[in-house]
């Protein structure tokens, strides 16, 4: 007596059935949920999510754009490799090559080279997004940790990939930004010829940054992402309230598909139509083939290093390139661990006098931060104020101090004034050092011409 | 009789409990070695990956030309080498990384001024590498001038930083 | 989904839609423009190296100047890329192009050697002239040896009277420096007024001398700036002077005049030097990779006035030092000399200028590695 073959008739009905393990169309919300866990893309969602959690404007959808962003970087970057050579002699006339010679040659470089920008502006910003709505503690810290890393990978990428075209202006940002790793102590030189594979930017140092940018980097980014993701859905993301609401009795959930899912679709369709639409007006820079006898007046890292570079115009280079950014990044990755008291998970700025606290920092470093840059550039010179003692002290150690105290008492007065928990004092200070960084980078940016003095916009362009 | 050995083997344990059973004595030396086979797997991975030694010119030795060759008071470029020769007035020899110690740039050598002065951020250098203007933190790195038979030569494969530049680092003929 | 979302979605796809639709049509013509653009940069950038680097001996415009030839003919723009490419990189041997690739010594990249074919290529020679004068880089003028009128018209009633007064306008402008005013030769150059060398060689033998000169010897190839016609006036003078003489046709040499060493020759010397010399011998004189120190005792007690100036006017054969008694005046020469002289008393001793080698060349470590001992 043989089993019946439990398979339907026809053949094509057969190859079908054999794809999906599920009803197509699922037929009620189980049907959904089933759906959810038993597909391969979709099982990184829960199967049902808290209503309140899909608004808008809680997430602003930057966690799920980042993810669009780097599914576009490695389709468009793909692309790219079949037109790229890696070696100097060949890597600048690839790049003239797009432009003149490949269909959609400039078209799929300049999605590569803009995703690749709004990709570090987007992290950064969920970032603040993640920080402001409380979503880093108990029991989501090591998924806070994830993040950073993957912030810094994402930084490396941009990096690696800067130096790609073998222009001008990627070689010497490269340079630039080299030299600042050789500024850690003990290991910095061996690092800095570790990477560069040689004493200087070369043929050794194209070949290394691209392995890095196409293979290594993306591989640990999708891997540490997949990760970072499957926490959020084990954890599940904080649930929104109004500043004054009380915690919610009852989570109410609905099904992922199709609330989620439409919602992320959607957005993903929307964002895809307008980064195209800038990619196919707006062109990535390309100036005139690398020289490495002939440095550029003035020789500037890529813009989101630019904070960075104008801390080192203020500062000994050890400090404004190793100490201050570890001093940030240690800062960072211990915030989670701190002691907090849970109130306010889910509300933008944790409470009204966290809402104004904030304003209060941002105005401080906004404000402050422009006034010391130009104390330091033209009145106070620390090095001739104490010229016996090296500059490692009178231009490290002292004027760090003196920033530490400035902020140490900016804490004790902002806490006083306002009554304050330690957590929303610790949010201000935060929003202060967030907004002086970002002050940092746009005077390194756009303040900043010939020779590095300090000047207007308009004559930096000039 | 086996009930006897197992009684006797269990008494043998709990009289003699500080001794390291071998079981736990293979744990140990299973994770001795699993220690060392992933130092070596570093080890293997970093020096497959340092650097190759001396691309060309830079990185060795690199014959400048003859001691008349240069006139006391010149600065001489040798872009190969990275390098700007100085002859000082009393005939002292003296080569210069071209490198700049702020940030890397190529320092050019502008003969107007009679000063290195980099064109990234400022920083101005004198013509023994001393400092004259920041952010550069320390002077211009030298390589070591050997004369032999009448011929300079620079040792392009040791860099050699220093804190302030001094005539010790001059090379006489 | 609700309403909304459904036309937002909508919406945003046919707006990809859109977006790639007009990105297809729109690109032969980006591709064509990019490479207009691309091209105009690479011009502009060989324009500001020419006017730096070459104008002052191929001339403002590339027109050429003395035996250095001009760019601005249909001949070089119609010649291979290849060979525009080595030449500029490699130089030409015997001549006074220089090496200028970076790995043959020089100072161009190969994407600037590049920039300067573009010019070739596709530059406007007005334009490039334009660029020059205002980077205050145009050389100076090129200065002819007077023939008196009565003496051309005295040879014009010679038979073959054109071409014989031709040939001595062109003898006058280029030879008479080396050769002697009436071919009677100096300690420099043969003489050429001679019955010998008229039984001895041919006319072939004449024109081929003229045309690709005397390797090892001051005699230019002077083929690259005279033409057919105008070497065979020559030969034919050189042929028929004894008829010249007979009719009394005698060209005055100019003797060189005693140098002026005021203050305003000095200066003029320099103002000169600084525009044509300090690119190669450098702005002290010390030198440079390209050409040797001028400023050093031993260089300037070892030769007399006279023998710079003989120097400045004749060039150099095989080097890269140019000829430039077609282009500047005595005055000038004699300025220039009077500049160097001004050098002598603080020139610092030296025994023997000579170029010192500086880089070039495929590194030390290339090849496979089994090459390596």
């Amino acid at each position: 007596m043989t089993t019946q073959d439990p398979r339907p008739e026809s053949l094509p009905q057969r190859v079908l059935e054999s794809l999906q393990r599920d009803e197509l169309p699922p037929r009620d919300d189980r049907g959904r949920m089933r759906l959810v866990m038993n597909n391969l893309i979709l099982h990184l969602h829960p199967s049902k999510v808290s209503k309140r959690a899909l608004k808008f404007t809680y997430t602003w959808g930057l966690g799920g754009l980042a993810l669009l962003l780097l599914a576009m970087l490695v389709a468009t970057g793909v692309m790219l490799m079949f037109v790229y050579t890696p070696t100097p002699e060949q890597a600048y006339n690839d790049m003239l090559a797009l432009r003149t010679d490949v269909y959609f040659g400039q078209l799929i470089r300049n999605l590569h080279h803009w995703s690749g920008n709004l990709l570090l502006v987007v992290v950064f910003l969920h970032l603040l997004r993640v920080f402001y709505t409380s979503g880093f503690r108990t029991p989501r810290e090591f998924n806070w940790v994830l993040g950073i890393s993957l912030l810094l990978l994402v930084v490396a990428a941009n990096f690696t990939g800067y130096l790609l075209p073998w222009d001008q202006l990627a070689y010497w940002a490269v340079t630039v930004g080299s030299s600042l790793l050789s500024y850690i102590p003990f290991v910095g030189e061996g690092l800095s010829r570790l990477i560069l594979g040689g004493p200087e930017v070369g043929a050794a140092t194209l070949t290394n940054f691209y392995g890095l940018h196409v293979a290594i980097i993306p591989l640990t980014l999708m891997g540490i992402a997949s990760f970072h993701i499957w926490r959020v859905r084990k954890d599940t993301l904080t649930i929104p309230r109004d500043v004054d609401e009380e915690r919610p009795a009852r989570v109410e959930k609905v099904t992922t598909l199709p609330h989620l899912v439409a919602r992320e679709f959607v957005f993903a369709l929307v964002m895809i139509a307008l980064i195209l639409l800038w990619a196919s007006w707006v062109d990535a820079p390309l100036e005139a083939a690398a020289n490495p006898d002939h440095s550029p007046n003035p020789a500037k890292a890529a813009w989101y290093f630019m904070g960075l570079q104008e801390l080192l115009l203020h500062f000994h280079p050890v400090f404004g390139a190793i100490v201050v950014p570890a001093l940030a990044l240690v800062g960072l990755g211990v915030l989670p661990y701190l002691r907090f008291d849970m109130d306010g998970e889910g509300i933008w700025f944790r409470s009204r006098k966290g809402r104004q606290m904030a304003l209060v920092g941002a105005i401080t470093g906004l404000i402050a931060t422009p006034i010391l840059v130009l104390l330091d550039e033209y009145v106070i010179d620390w090095p001739s104020l104490m010229p016996r003692l090296p500059t490692i002290i009178s231009n490290g150690w002292i004027p760090l101090a003196a920033l530490l105290l400035l902020l140490i008492g900016y804490y004790a007065a902002a806490k006083r004034v306002f009554k304050a928990t330690a957590c929303e004092t610790r949010q201000s200070l935060f929003t202060l050092l967030v907004v002086a960084f970002v002050v940092l980078t746009v005077i390194g940016i756009a303040f900043r011409g010939e020779g590095m003095a300090l000047m207007w916009p308009w004559e930096v362009l000039s | 009789m086996t009930e006897q050995k197992r009684t006797e083997s269990v008494t043998k344990a709990v009289e003699q409990p500080e001794r390291v059973s071998r079981r736990d004595f293979l744990k140990l030396a299973w994770g001795a070695a699993g220690t060392l086979a992933l130092l070596e797997a570093g080890g293997v991975a970093l020096t497959f990956l340092s650097p190759r030694v001396a691309e060309g010119e830079f990185g060795s030795v690199f014959t400048a030309g003859a001691v008349e060759d240069f006139p006391p008071g010149s600065v001489t470029a040798f872009n190969n080498g990275r390098f700007y020769l100085v002859r000082m007035e009393d005939g002292g020899f003296l080569a210069l990384y071209r490198k700049c110690t702020h940030l890397g740039c190529a320092v050019p050598w502008d003969q107007a001024v009679g000063q290195f002065v980099c064109p990234c951020h400022g920083s101005v250098f004198e013509t023994d590498g001393q400092v004259l203007n920041p952010p550069a933190p320390r002077p211009l790195d030298r390589f070591p001038v050997l004369i032999e038979d009448g011929q300079v030569k620079v040792d392009t494969g040791t860099v050699i930083e220093r804190d302030h530049a001094s005539p010790d680092d001059l090379v006489y003929a | 989904m609700t309403r909304e979302m459904m036309w937002t979605g909508f919406l945003a796809t046919l707006l990809i839609a859109v977006t790639l639709g007009t990105a297809a049509l729109r690109e032969p013509t980006r591709q064509a423009e990019a490479l207009i653009r691309l091209r105009e940069e690479a011009v502009a950038e060989g324009t500001d190296l020419f006017a730096e680097n070459c104008a002052v001996c191929h001339g403002a415009a590339g027109e050429g100047l003395g035996a250095t030839p001009a760019l601005n003919n249909e001949g070089v723009r119609a010649m291979d890329y290849e060979t525009l490419f080595r030449t500029i990189e490699r130089g030409r041997y015997n001549t006074a192009m220089a090496a200028y690739g970076v790995n043959e010594g020089g100072i161009f990249t190969d994407a600037q050697i590049d920039s300067l074919i573009a010019v070739i290529q596709f530059g406007d020679w007005q334009t490039v002239s334009a660029r020059v004068a205002e980077l205050g880089l145009t050389p100076p003028e090129a200065v002819a040896v007077e023939i008196s009128e009565e003496t051309l018209a005295s040879v014009q009633s010679l038979p073959d009277g054109e071409a014989l007064a031709n040939g001595l306008s062109l003898y006058a402008e280029n030879c008479a420096a080396c050769h002697g005013g009436n071919g009677e030769g100096t300690a420099l150059a043969p003489a050429l007024n001679a019955a010998e060398l008229r039984e001895r060689l041919s006319d072939g033998d004449i024109q081929r001398t003229i045309e690709q000169g005397v390797p090892g010897t001051l005699m230019a190839a002077w083929g690259a700036a005279l033409d057919g016609q105008e070497i065979a006036d020559l030969t034919l003078l050189i042929r028929r002077w004894d008829e010249l003489a007979a009719a009394g046709v005698e060209i005055p040499v100019v003797e060189a005049p005693p140098i002026d060493m005021s203050p305003e020759a000095v200066a003029e010397g320099e103002r000169l030097y600084s525009i044509l010399c300090a690119r190669c011998h450098g702005a002290e004189g010390y030198g440079t990779r390209m050409a040797p120190a001028l400023n050093s005792q031993t260089f300037l007690t070892q030769t007399s006035d006279a023998a710079i100036q003989q120097i400045i006017t004749l060039g150099v054969t095989g080097t890269a030092m140019p000829a430039w008694g077609g282009r500047l005046t005595e005055a000038d020469i004699a300025a220039l000399t009077a500049y160097l002289r001004s050098w002598e008393p603080t020139a610092p001793a030296i025994v023997d200028p000579s170029t010192s080698g500086q880089g070039g060349g495929l590194p030390a470590g290339a090849g496979p590695p089994w090459r390596r001992q």
